[in-house]
């Protein structure tokens, strides 16, 4: 997968928040089809560095290019149509709309027609699970279907490059290995995964490149295997270094 | 990830379009039979026609203006002046009207939609006011407080006959609601109600909120335009405080809260709903009526807070999906 070329590319991504540095510097590349993990204790800025690549939150400084366009300040809501769909780790489906009217707000980015938008919509309900929950208010869904369904809302957009934030964690085992190899085949299909993830053996065995960050830098980056090695990772998990 | 029997349908069994003419065909009918009371269905449909038109912003879109009074203003002082002035006819004024309004919404909005909840309320009330403060000051273009007559003018002569008016109205009310159903359906409708649950969310999936914010207040502004314009039409004369004041914004905004935002019929039935207990209690018991009105409006928001419509359609709902677990 190495002599690909990059759908996304993140060079030297800072973030600020008045004084305090959140994100310091971190890079990333990712390939069709790969999937990348990011990983680090709690406060490390995985979820800042998250915001800044999908737009919720504004760069200090660095670039990101999608397919060799430059989105460096590109707003959040123009990503979609550029390929890049995201999910967010509090899942946050429309309460009061059904779980169809849900997938089609996002459908309809590429069908304008109501007609083709349901179709569309109905179609990624399949593929998630969620066909015989079509007409069911989100605010009946468990937390597994709820977490299929904010994949869902991000695959009808048909991206490129998708972003999952902590989509497994809080699931039961049987859930949990539905989701992973979910997402194993989603990858296979080309689209580009980066996942944060608290849940350590998750990461391990979906991503092929995994980013460790602490105080906001990048720490390590290499194989789940080289990572798993790495010194300054198991200090800044073990060593008590928890900057929370 | 597999599942069962698709049951799919975001359609009642019955078309919408039935509804639709179905609730038109009844209103045609209030002439024929209650013609002693033309005023009384006159004023309410009006007033349910604008509240239509407060809920494409309000109520769709969640963005809660108590400044739509400036909007009625502005269609019946754009439809009286250009008349008086220019000798256009009401239609051309009235079109012109809408425009103007739909103008000041896009400007207005997009000062005040980086506002969120609350602050964007309170923005709409100073913005309805200023406008009042000029159109009361400005005499030279809109006679100041004494205000404007129609009846010098050389209008239609059906427009000074309270049937004709009706009908106009009417025809307003209809083409509010059937814009209702248009966005039931439509892609502008399931982004407007994107934006009202969740911004971000919305913008996650492609939506661009400020944009469907705009578009929203300025199809509900041409909407009330039109409204103000066959207000003043409907009452002949007029001052800026017959329109203008805040608290129109509210009854407006009342009527579309307590039928049921973002519902299509809800805004029309709850001016009828609040119309008739109204009338009653100002016959009944003069001055204590605002209190009993006031008492009312209090029960109808502790008790449906979704708003009449709103709690009907969620029984519905609840009553359909049991049937589809059946099903299942």
């Amino acid at each position: 997968m190495s002599n690909t070329v990059p759908i996304l590319e993140a060079d030297q991504i800072v973030v600020k928040f008045g004084g305090v540095t959140a994100v310091n510097g971190v890079s990333l590349k990712l390939r069709p089809g790969e999937i990348v993990g990011l990983i680090g204790p709690n406060g490390a800025g995985k979820t800042t560095f998250f915001n800044a690549l999908t737009g919720f939150v504004p760069k200090s400084s660095g670039t990101v290019q999608l397919a060799g366009r430059d989105i460096s300040n590109t707003p959040a809501f123009e990503l979609p149509r550029l390929g890049m769909a995201r999910t967010f780790q509090v899942e946050r489906p429309f309460e009061d709309m059904t779980v169809l009217e849900n997938v089609m707000i996002s459908s309809f980015l590429h069908h304008p027609q109501t007609r083709e938008a349901k179709r569309a919509a109905l179609e990624v309900l399949e593929r998630v699970g969620l066909t015989d929950r079509s007409n069911q208010k989100c605010s009946e869904l468990n937390l597994a279907r709820r977490r299929r369904l904010e994949v869902g809302k991000a695959l009808a957009l048909t991206p490129k490059v998708l972003f999952l934030d902590e989509v497994i964690a809080g699931l039961n085992p049987p859930a949990q290995a539905e989701m992973i190899e979910f997402i194993r085949q989603l990858s296979k299909t080309g689209i580009g995964i980066v996942m944060v993830e608290h849940i350590m053996k998750v990461i391990m065995t979906l991503s092929d490149h995994v980013i460790c960050m602490a105080f906001g830098e990048k720490i390590a980056e290499g194989t789940p295997t080289e990572i798993t090695s790495n010194q300054a990772v198991i200090d800044a998990y073990l060593g008590g270094t928890d900057d929370d | 990830m597999t599942s069962p029997v698709p049951t799919t349908k975001i359609t009642s069994r019955v078309h919408p379009l039935m509804v639709f003419a179905l609730v038109i065909g009844l209103l045609a009918l209030y002439p024929i039979v209650f013609g002693s009371f033309m005023n009384f269905g006159i004023s309410t449909l009006l007033l349910g026609g604008l509240a239509l038109s407060w809920d494409i912003v309000g109520g769709w879109t969640g963005q809660n203006s108590l400044g739509h009074a400036a909007l009625v203003g502005i269609g019946a002082y754009t439809m009286t002046l250009l008349a008086e002035a220019l000798h256009l006819s009401p239609f051309f004024g009235t079109i012109a009207g809408m425009m103007l309004a739909a103008l000041v919404a896009w400007g207005w909005g997009s000062l005040t939609f980086r506002l969120r909840g609350s602050y964007f309320t309170l923005s709409s009330i100073a913005v309805a006011e200023i406008i009042r403060l000029i159109v009361l000051n400005e005499s030279w273009l809109t006679n100041g407080a004494e205000g404007k007559s129609l009846s010098t003018f050389d209008l239609p002569d059906f427009l000074y006959e309270r049937k004709p008016e009706y009908y106009l109205v009417l025809g307003f009310v209809a083409l509010v609601l059937l814009f209702g159903h248009y966005l039931k359906f439509s892609k502008l409708g399931f982004y407007l109600k994107a934006v009202r649950e969740d911004e971000e969310s919305a913008m996650a999936l492609g939506v661009n909120p400020a944009k469907a914010k705009l578009i929203a207040f300025a199809i509900s502004a041409a909407f009330t335009a039109l409204g103000g314009s066959l207000y003043a039409i409907y009452l002949q004369a007029f001052e800026p405080d017959t329109f203008l004041l805040t608290a129109t914004s509210i009854q407006i905004a009342l009527l579309a809260i307590i039928g049921g935002r973002g519902t299509i019929y809800g805004p029309l039935v709850g001016s009828f709903v609040l119309a008739i207990p109204s009338e009653f209690f100002r016959s009944q018991l003069q001055e204590a009526n605002l209190l009993v009105y006031g008492i009312l409006i209090v029960v109808v928001i502790l008790y449906l807070p979704k708003g009449v419509m709103g709690t009907l359609e969620h029984w519905f709902y609840k009553k359909n999906h049991l049937l589809d677990k059946g099903n299942l």
